[in-house]
């Protein structure tokens, strides 16, 4: 499969990866179902939450060197506060000045959705340029825009010609994709297809590995300087002098494949960069597979068994010591698809004993459709199968119920709207917030302490528990099917 | 007061039918506003005498909202009370947004007075979106009159003007009168726009002869009734408006299939007068 980037739009994760947000059964059933795209997207007929691709495709807010502007009534652009505090948290970490996000919102109105907002844009996109001096900024569209089918085409290339800098559009339209991670793509797609300038001559020295993550915390720093290689980490706080140069690296990996496998499969289409084709470094095994195939890449075969043997002896009197507290402890996984997979190998590694897992969504294959790159598939070959394998675009009513089946001792979970809702019902929860933060081997020991932390804080979440109330009806809470607002054929646009 | 919506495929004759409709009316007393909900905003310059000056979404974009009733709403032929919401420049922006728009500010502004016995929308041909339904949603018109002729595209979009008031009609109170028939002397027209509207459930409740007075008045800018009172034309204007006055027939219209619509056309329309033209 390709990407196309001389087309301004991505196509959306419905139609391009058939991707899904429903589905129970096993998790076997799951992946060979999906192998020929052969799962069809149902609905709910009711929905509790929701994510917006929109908010998803604001990452380009955080390369250093660009600004963005919100073509969108000022209701969209509220989520950017969350960037402001991705910005704080990484600037502590990397004792850096504290800055807001640049960004500016059009704040379209009625008067603009009747008369078109193309004016204001052009006062935005100004405005910002003289506020920020930035090298790039983006555009990024919104349901309103949208519908008015504002031309944001003409209004980029008048104004790429008046400021002489790059005006990359975003088009992240919410009501394009129910999978809110097809606005990561489109993140990837405005960046690569606008600012990635092809390989210099000139490079002499190469040892930069591409790394496409959430935070840009620096913990592959360790792991692939043993082997002599840079991690360059993006999209968030990498400048946009790096994006450019993205094309001169040796190899592109990701944190996650969900995340990471458009910009894959775009630098090795479009500039011959390869991608990692290995499940991505989370787990003992994980982590040895995805370095052997990084060195292979890079050239650095000779290197790579001696550096697995001593981080293994290095981590082994602390990965004892937690799997004797975490062995067989029971654990339910929630993340976003291929993220799951990760964390399902991180308790792997310690020998916990998995009572079922949900996925936020499912993409039924990757951009680059290699069966390495099947986190689903590798889950399943290397630890085996799940009884309770569950699709489920955070839907807390659905999610609470297929957790009360269970006797638990933690919940593992992405995301803390929802890791408040197993608080809710008594079980502990790790939360991994920063995704990065668990890669590698210090990530699992990271991983299986939190995990031994999080079980030691059981008595206060009961008592929580105890004075928690769900708002559901009784109806509801005696309902024996969770799935029962599942059904029917979504059409897939 | 009542509300009435008039649609009907682009260039079928809506606005002429309405303006001198509304000059029949005014003659048996009646007080009327009509509001056009076309961005080319030619609904009432035959009311008018002449193009309304600003429409809505002119002065909007000018003045803002703080403006007098009096600068967006014209008194034309008779005390007739003319509005035109217009619409953003083609190609730019939503004209649908811009009739919600228009609607609700003439709303704020107190142009729906108690003393008003009819208030007409004349809407853009193709209903292409949700804006131009907007004078059948929301509890505004709730008799809607479809202008036809015997020509099958002007029927295949009265069918789907139908189905349109079907869905809203199930939900609010919207019926439709009754087909309003411009006729183009086509064979058999009468009978086949009866057919026509007793298969959707409803009425043909006036047919109006073709007649070429009805162009001259128009490059004069004036209704029928206005330019000469006492043609035969200015008469049937005024039976329609009498017919619509007494009209007490009101229906959810019964929308049929494509298949359905082009079986009454082949039975009343086109294949005779092929046939008349074999050698």
């Amino acid at each position: 499969m390709t990407v196309n980037l001389n087309l301004p739009e991505v196509e959306p994760r419905e139609r391009r990866l058939g991707s899904l947000i429903s589905f129970h059964g096993t998790a076997s059933e799951c992946y060979e179902k999906s192998l020929n795209k052969g799962l069809r997207m149902q609905d709910r007929s009711f929905s509790q939450s929701g994510s917006c691709p929109s908010t998803h495709s604001m990452n380009t807010s955080l390369i250093r060197g660009a600004a963005i502007i919100m073509h969108s009534p000022v209701g969209c652009a509220s989520d950017l506060i969350s960037r402001n505090n991705m910005i704080a948290v990484y600037s502590a970490a990397n004792q850096q000045p504290l800055y807001n996000v640049p960004a500016i919102c059009s704040n379209l109105n009625e008067h603009d959705t009747v008369y078109g907002g193309a004016d204001k844009l052009r006062q935005a996109v100004r405005e910002a340029y003289r506020r920020f001096s930035p090298k790039v900024i983006f555009i990024h569209t919104s349901c309103v825009s949208g519908i008015i089918g504002e031309d944001i085409e003409s209004i980029v290339d008048e104004m790429e010609e008046e400021l002489g800098i790059i005006i990359s559009p975003v088009y992240c339209e919410g009501f394009r994709s129910k999978i809110w991670s097809t606005g990561f793509d489109t993140t990837a797609h405005a960046a690569i297809r606008k600012i990635v300038k092809p390989p210099s001559q000139e490079v002499e020295v190469n040892n930069i590995v591409n790394i496409n993550n959430f935070q840009g915390t620096h913990t592959f720093d360790g792991l692939l300087g043993k082997l002599g290689l840079v991690p360059r980490y993006f999209f968030p706080f990498s400048t946009v002098e790096e994006v450019e140069h993205m094309s001169e690296a040796l190899a592109t990996a990701h944190i996650c494949q969900t995340l990471g496998t458009y910009t894959g499969t775009a630098m090795e289409q479009e500039y011959g960069v390869p991608e990692i084709q290995a499940p991505a470094p989370y787990g003992l095994e994980w982590t040895d597979q995805w370095i052997r195939e990084v060195a292979r890449v890079t050239g650095r075969e000779h290197l790579v068994e001696q550096v697995i043997r001593e981080e293994h002896e290095r981590i082994a009197p602390q990965l004892a010591e937690l799997r004797s507290v975490l062995s067989g402890k029971v654990v339910y996984v929630l993340g976003g698809d291929s993220y799951l997979h990760s964390m399902v190998s991180c308790c792997h590694s310690f020998g916990m004993t998995l009572a079922g897992s949900i996925a936020y969504h499912r993409d039924q294959i990757y951009d680059n459709e290699s069966e390495e790159l099947n986190s689903l598939g590798t889950m399943l070959h290397s630890i085996g199968e799940v009884e309770k394998y569950t699709v489920c675009n955070k839907q807390p009513y659905e999610m609470i119920k297929l957790l009360k089946e269970e006797v638990l001792d933690v919940v593992v979970l992405r995301h803390q709207q929802i890791a408040i809702t197993a608080n809710k019902l008594g079980i502990p929860t790790f939360m991994v917030s920063d995704p990065n933060r668990i890669v590698g081997y210090d990530g699992l020991i990271y991983f299986g302490q939190s995990v031994a932390e999080a079980i030691l804080s059981r008595r206060l979440v009961k008592n929580i528990a105890r004075h928690a109330r769900f708002p559901y009806t009784q109806w509801w809470m005696n309902q024996s099917d969770p799935f029962y607002y599942e059904r029917g054929e979504a059409a897939a646009n | 007061m009542r509300q009435v919506a008039i649609y009907g495929k682009g260039g079928i004759g809506k606005s002429t039918t309405t303006q001198n409709l509304t000059a029949g009316l005014i003659e048996l007393g009646k007080q009327v506003m009509i509001v056009g909900c076309d961005p080319k905003g030619d609904s009432t310059r035959l009311l008018l005498n002449g193009l309304a000056q600003k429409t809505v979404l002119d002065t909007l974009r000018g003045v803002g909202e703080n403006i007098p009733l009096d600068s967006i709403l014209k008194v034309g032929y008779k005390g007739t009370r003319c509005v035109e919401s217009g619409g953003p420049e083609p190609g730019v922006g939503c004209a649908g947004r811009g009739i919600i728009t228009a609607i609700g500010l003439l709303e704020r502004l107190g142009a729906y007075t108690e003393d008003l016995d009819y208030v007409f929308y004349d809407v853009l041909g193709d209903v292409v979106c949700g804006g131009f339904a907007m004078p059948i949603r929301e509890g505004k018109a709730k008799e809607i009159y479809i202008v036809a002729s015997g020509e099958m595209m002007a029927l295949y979009a009265a069918n789907n003007i139908a189905k349109g008031i079907q869905r809203y009609a199930r939900k609010g109170g919207v019926r439709l009168g009754g087909i309003i028939c411009n006729s183009r002397n086509v064979d058999r027209e009468n009978e086949l726009l009866r057919a026509f509207a007793k298969e959707l459930s409803s009425q043909l409740i006036y047919d109006v002869p073709r007649h070429n007075i009805v162009q001259h008045a128009e490059i004069r800018r004036k209704t029928v009734i206005e330019y000469q009172p006492e043609s035969s034309q200015a008469k049937e204007y005024r039976q329609l408006a009498r017919a619509i006055d007494e009209n007490t027939h009101f229906v959810i219209p019964t929308p049929m299939t494509q298949d359905r619509l082009e079986e009454i056309l082949l039975e009343f329309g086109l294949l005779d007068n092929l046939e008349e033209y074999e050698i």
